[in-house]
């Protein structure tokens, strides 16, 4: 059995939790990441005849009021970027977020997720932005919490990266 | 070495060439103060870089070593351990059948000894729950378990629990990631997996907030009253057991030394760890190792419904077969018994309605079967007989039956042989009469013989005749008047007489008796008849007047008819007489 932590991050109220929410082994209620700062749910995903389970460590979304703790990235091997499409600001933290596990960890598997594309109509970050984030990371997907959209996509692309290394 | 020699080779050109540099001055001064060590080094670098000799060296030493280091700790056992294991594997691996051989002679009483301690202890467990479901105590548990809507075994679990493990984590502690997990049996347990990362992440979390150094990390959880996790660190991963109850410190022990041998051995494989936890399978005996647990000694008396129970069942048991045997031994011995029995026989007998049942024959003279149940101890109400009656033509019934119609007097003793009947004693003349008619109709019996039967009234009657008829009444010369001096005479004929009629009316038989009168030769024959006749007459009316009833008494004279012999005087007065004469009519 092959097993991987994988850290979730991204500024607060992302969807980070919503996102996965659908497709996870839970045990632990959204009140942890408020009080102990992660809450920790399990997806299994088969790659050929091989299990592979991934241990996903939602980290609390990243504010003026709240840093996501250094020491919970550790031993991460990949992380999840999650983007509110709707949010520039959400770019910001994400790049900082990224930064941070970069200067932790090094250049780990990564990808970015774009979630709450079914509300673009209300977006306001630059599609420009956006076009220059898909240029300089090779991972980027667009997600939506609410149809499933790129859900999968999300944790697949994850896991190539991930066996790639292994 | 090479590089070695080849200084010093360097160093002995020094030695000996002339118009040396500074170096080789220094050289020359070494070779001059340290020249005896150098040889001594030289020689122990070639012994340490000869294998052959260096492994001589080490095996001189070897055992004092590990046996030093062993008084010391238990490193060099941690440190062969997985070298054994290997060694084990593949000695299985290869051939089976040589560890089998070596190990059969401990395999036995492991096994009789593993069987016997959970033997022990489901007896243990027996004890336990009898003396916890028919207490006090365990009402009032059964009261807590409603209340608190625990189950009734939690409760009792809470009471007599000092503690238990009740699951085992060893967690990566870098990744957070489960590397192994164990269960106490029977519980269950929620996805380890997350648990564990939520464990590390606490870890990291109280670390951050509260913690100084690296080495302060959160060691113990107390959750409740009921439960506490301890963790025990250890460089690449920690331990961290779930205990319900209050652990000794001595367990803290057992943890730390538990981690130090995992370390030991797979240190290599923690620090590479990259996801993959099938290596570490293999520490799941080990974390089982801590799955301890210990309850409340309990006192030493025995729980009385353990032994109490099948004591009452033994010895009912053990009395309801003592008494279905002698119940059966008695029946059977009665059934033999009456089988026996002459003048009975079993046509049908067993058990019926709770009670026994014997059918059959019977012959009315049989003993009573009653009797004999009574005899064996079998209440005869509980025997219900339907007998058939019927003649047995054995020798003794027959001469029962013979005894029972005859009914002899206790002198006649009477037997029976191959169909004859035979008597012996003394009986009375009537009894033999009707004896003779009755056995004409007994079964069974074709003759009879009773001549050894004595007839006592027959000879009581010929007594009396004879001392009747040979009575004699005198009467004077040429007279019928008696002779004077008779009375005693006459009062004994008369009470003969008596007695022979009476004797003949017991016989029924007619007895007539005959008083015959006698003369002398004296005087005519008419005359002397006439006269004999009237002597005869004359006694009998003496007689009568002495209430002599004459029926049955013949007169008669015969003159001088029946004179003696002799002519002596004597005799002439014996003819002048009356005798006697009993005559029976019917023959006897």
């Amino acid at each position: 059995m092959i097993k991987k932590k994988i850290c979730m991050l991204g500024a607060f109220a992302v969807g980070k939790t919503s996102l996965v929410q659908r497709y996870v082994n839970s045990i632990f209620s959204d009140r942890y990441q408020t009080t102990v700062g992660v809450k920790i749910d399990k997806k299994t995903i088969c790659i050929g005849t091989r299990k592979l389970d991934l241990i996903l460590w939602d980290l609390n979304g990243e504010d003026e009021f709240q840093e996501v703790r250094v020491s919970y990235l550790r031993g991460a091997s990949g992380c999840l970027y999650v983007i509110d499409g709707t949010r520039t600001a959400t770019v910001t933290t994400v790049l900082k977020l990224e930064k941070r596990v970069i200067e932790n960890l090094g250049n780990i598997p990564s990808v970015f997720a774009l979630n709450k594309i079914d509300l673009s109509d209300q977006g306001e970050i630059d599609t420009q932005l956006i076009a220059q984030l898909e240029d300089n990371r090779g991972e980027f997907v667009r997600t939506s919490a609410k149809t499933g959209q790129g859900v999968e996509t999300v944790f697949q692309r994850l896991v190539q990266q991930i066996m790639a290394e292994h | 070495m090479d590089k070695h020699r080849d200084s010093t080779v360097w160093h002995s050109n020094g030695i000996t060439g002339a118009g040396s540099s500074p170096d080789e001055g220094i050289g020359e001064l070494r070779d001059l103060l340290l020249g005896p060590e150098k040889e001594k080094i030289e020689q122990i670098s070639q012994r340490y870089n000869n294998p052959d000799q260096f492994a001589r060296d080490v095996s001189r030493i070897l055992a004092e070593a590990i046996k030093i280091r062993d008084a010391k700790d238990d490193r060099i056992a941690r440190a062969i351990a997985p070298s054994m294991e290997k060694i084990l594997h593949q000695s299985v691996k290869k051939n089976p059948a040589a560890l089998a051989n070596a190990i059969y002679p401990v395999l036995g009483p492991a096994i009789r000894k593993a069987i016997s301690t959970a033997i022990l202890g489901m007896m243990q467990s027996l004890n336990h729950l009898l003396n916890n479901s028919f207490s006090l105590q365990s009402l009032r548990w059964r009261y807590e378990a409603i209340k608190t809507k625990k189950s009734f075994a939690e409760v009792v679990l809470l009471h007599t629990l000092i503690y238990q493990v009740e699951q085992v984590f060893f967690i990566h502690r870098k990744t957070g990631l489960m590397l192994a997990h164990v269960l106490a049996n029977g519980d269950k347990s929620k996805d380890p997996d997350l648990v564990s990362g939520m464990l590390s992440a606490i870890q990291d979390f109280v670390h951050d907030s509260f913690g100084g150094e690296d080495e302060d990390l959160l060691d113990t959880l107390r959750i409740g009253n009921s439960r506490t996790v301890w963790v025990e660190q250890g460089p690449f991963a920690f331990l961290a057991v779930v205990i319900r109850g209050t652990p000794p410190m001595e367990f803290r022990e057992d943890l730390r030394e538990t981690v130090e041998t995992i370390h030991l051995q797979n240190a290599e494989e923690m620090e590479q760890f990259n996801g993959d936890t099938t290596p570490f399978l293999r520490l799941v005996p080990v974390l089982e190792s801590c799955l301890q647990f210990k309850v409340k000694e309990t006192t030493k008396k025995k729980s009385v419904f353990l032994w109490l129970v099948p004591m009452v069942l033994i010895i009912g048991l053990c009395f309801w077969g003592i008494v279905h045997y002698q119940r059966m031994s008695r029946w059977h011995n009665f059934m033999q018994e009456l089988r026996s029995a002459s003048g009975i026989t079993i046509t049908e007998a067993g058990r019926r309605s709770g009670g026994y049942h014997i059918a059959g024959l019977k012959d009315p003279l049989a003993a009573d079967p009653a009797t004999l149940s009574d005899r064996f101890g079998m209440p005869s109400e509980s025997v219900t007989y339907h007998w058939t009656p019927y003649l047995s033509m054995s020798d003794n019934f027959i001469l029962a039956r013979a005894i029972d119609a005859l009914e002899p007097p206790t002198s006649v003793e009477i037997n029976y042989t191959d169909g004859k009947l035979t008597g012996k004693g003394f009986a009375g003349h009537r009894w033999i009469r009707t004896a003779m008619g009755i056995v004409k109709v007994i079964p069974g019996i074709s003759a009879v013989d009773f001549q050894s039967i004595v007839d006592m009234d027959t000879v009581k009657f010929n007594q009396l005749r004879d001392r009747l008829e040979s009575k004699i009444v005198y009467f004077m010369e040429n007279s019928k008047r008696l002779l004077p001096g008779q009375e005693e005479n006459i009062k004994d004929i008369l009470t003969i007489i008596q007695e022979i009629r009476h004797l003949g009316r017991a016989m029924e038989v007619p007895v007539n008796i005959m008083f015959i009168g006698h003369t002398d030769s004296k005087g005519s024959a008419d005359y002397n008849l006439a006269l004999s006749r009237e002597r005869a007459a004359q006694l009998l009316n003496f007689l009568t007047d002495l209430h002599i009833s004459p029926v049955g008494i013949t007169v008669l004279g015969i003159g001088e008819s029946t004179p003696t012999d002799s002519d002596d005087l004597r005799y002439e007065k014996i003819n002048r007489s009356v005798t006697f004469e009993v005559v029976v009519n019917d023959a006897m």
